[in-house]
């Protein structure tokens, strides 16, 4: 069991993207969280690794992965993956769709949402939680992407129903390795991001500054953001 | 039937819905497909009181239920704040020494709501149910999924149209005396000739009591309109 930094505050939110497993230090602390919550405690035992990082076939350099850093070290964690090239639900899970989902660039699969054990709970008020979804946003609009698709436990449609997506599942839930499952396609919109901004506590950007800046090369667009 | 697509379907007519009553016929319409009589959608605050947003259930069973407070006591309650997957009330367990646990669940049937189907749902603000309920409950596992969807919807819309703290209960459609006699005869399987001759009046006339009670009830023929008549208990 790894032991993650005790979450004391001041976390803010990186995106990396082009990399190969091995080539980040950074990265390679999102593998061993990813593998601590959904290997040992989501018992998703298919990705259970020797080495204790759980990584995919669609961790290429095409995968842009957000990473919520504490200066300790990795406390959250997502990832984005093109429709347009290979993805979870279009090549591993399309059993959970009755119905198809649109691919282009501006569609982009959600996946590996996950908070370190120390940033949970009420003390921080899902901070790192919240902070996550605003990120996605904010990496998501100004690049042109506004629409996911997703597989999680349908608890979450209502959650993401009031952080002001429009949400259209794609199948029936379904249970995987004993979970309830139901694959989903929802819309963002410049409204979505003002709702989800307000469900966190602290105002201003989720984003490193770092983040943002590689977003657009017009500092007028990330400022239009905020 | 193709439960995904029906699914699909009565999120579309629950998205849809302007008011109250209308999401209120979406959802019964939608999950009287699976044999459900009734259905309730209540948010269940940190303290009570338990707070009913919408229900189609007899009115004599929410008031008791309220006035004995059998939010603190029901098994179904106990369950919903402890799982993320739908169970059927039969799923809640108590054990029999808890005589007010067994009281609840008992009396529930004398309103004939012997068992249902509850969904939990939890948002960013707390959590809630929605319970769907008949005299018998048969599901097969994808039934329990469709339904599930159709109660993540119905819940979205009407935490939108409704302010917590309202509970609103539709009053069912008002049909006339001769409306309702008619739909009694026909329920006993009365052919409109034959009831034209036991109430001596015109077959036109049948016809047209049958046609208005049928629309009041948003029912798109005959027997639509006795089945929605006795699910409201508007004739036995």
């Amino acid at each position: 069991m790894v032991d993650f930094p005790k979450f004391e505050g001041g976390i803010m939110i990186e995106v990396l993207t082009g990399f190969r497993p091995g080539e980040h230090p950074w990265l390679e602390q999102a593998f061993k969280l990813r593998h601590q919550v959904f290997v040992e405690e989501r018992h998703w035992e298919e990705l259970r690794r020797p080495d204790a990082r759980e990584i995919d076939q669609f961790d290429g350099p095409g995968a842009v992965h957000h990473l919520a850093m504490h200066r300790d070290g990795i406390v959250g964690y997502q990832r984005f993956v093109s429709t347009l090239g290979p993805h979870l639900l279009g090549d591993v899970h399309p059993h959970l769709c009755a119905r198809p989902y649109p691919k282009g660039p501006h569609v982009w699969e959600w996946t590996r949402y996950c908070v370190a054990p120390s940033a949970r709970g009420k003390q921080t008020a899902g901070d790192t939680a919240s902070d996550l979804m605003a990120a996605a946003l904010e990496w998501a609009l100004p690049l042109g992407i506004t629409e996911f698709v997703l597989e999680f436990n349908p608890i979450w449609i209502n959650r993401f129903l009031d952080l002001g997506y429009a949400v259209r599942p794609l199948g029936l839930p379904q249970i995987m390795g004993g979970e309830p499952v139901v694959a989903v396609h929802m819309k963002a919109t410049a409204a979505t991001l003002k709702t989800t901004r307000a469900s966190r506590r602290i105002s201003g950007s989720a984003l490193s500054a770092s983040a943002r800046a590689s977003l657009t090369p017009s500092r007028r667009s990330i400022g239009a953001l905020s | 039937m193709n439960r995904a697509q029906f699914a699909f379907d009565a999120i579309l007519q629950i998205e849809r819905a302007s008011d109250p009553g209308s999401l209120l016929n979406s959802i019964d319409r939608a999950s009287s497909q699976f044999g459900i009589t009734g259905f309730c959608i209540a948010g269940i605050p940190a303290l009570d009181p338990f707070d009913a947003l919408l229900h189609n259930w007899p009115r004599g069973w929410v008031e008791r239920y309220l006035a004995q407070e059998y939010v603190r006591c029901d098994p179904v309650i106990r369950r919903l704040k402890r799982t993320d997957q739908p169970f059927l009330w039969s799923e809640a367990p108590y054990s029999r020494s808890d005589a007010r646990a067994h009281r609840v669940m008992n009396e529930a049937t004398e309103f004939q709501l012997n068992d249902g189907l509850c969904v939990p749902i939890y948002t960013n603000g707390g959590q809630a149910g929605v319970s769907f309920a008949s005299d018998q409950i048969d599901l097969v596992q994808e039934d329990r999924a469709a339904l599930q969807l159709i109660a993540i919807y119905a819940y979205s819309k009407a935490r939108d149209l409704l302010r917590p703290g309202s509970a609103v209960e539709v009053e069912p459609p008002h049909l006339t005396r001769r409306e309702l006699e008619i739909l009694k005869h026909c329920a006993a399987g009365a052919s409109s000739r034959k009831i034209s001759d036991t109430l001596s009046i015109s077959h036109e006339t049948v016809q047209t009591h049958v046609a208005n009670a049928a629309r009041k009830l948003n029912a798109s023929n005959r027997c639509a309109a006795v089945a929605s008549a006795l699910r409201f208990r508007l004739i036995s």
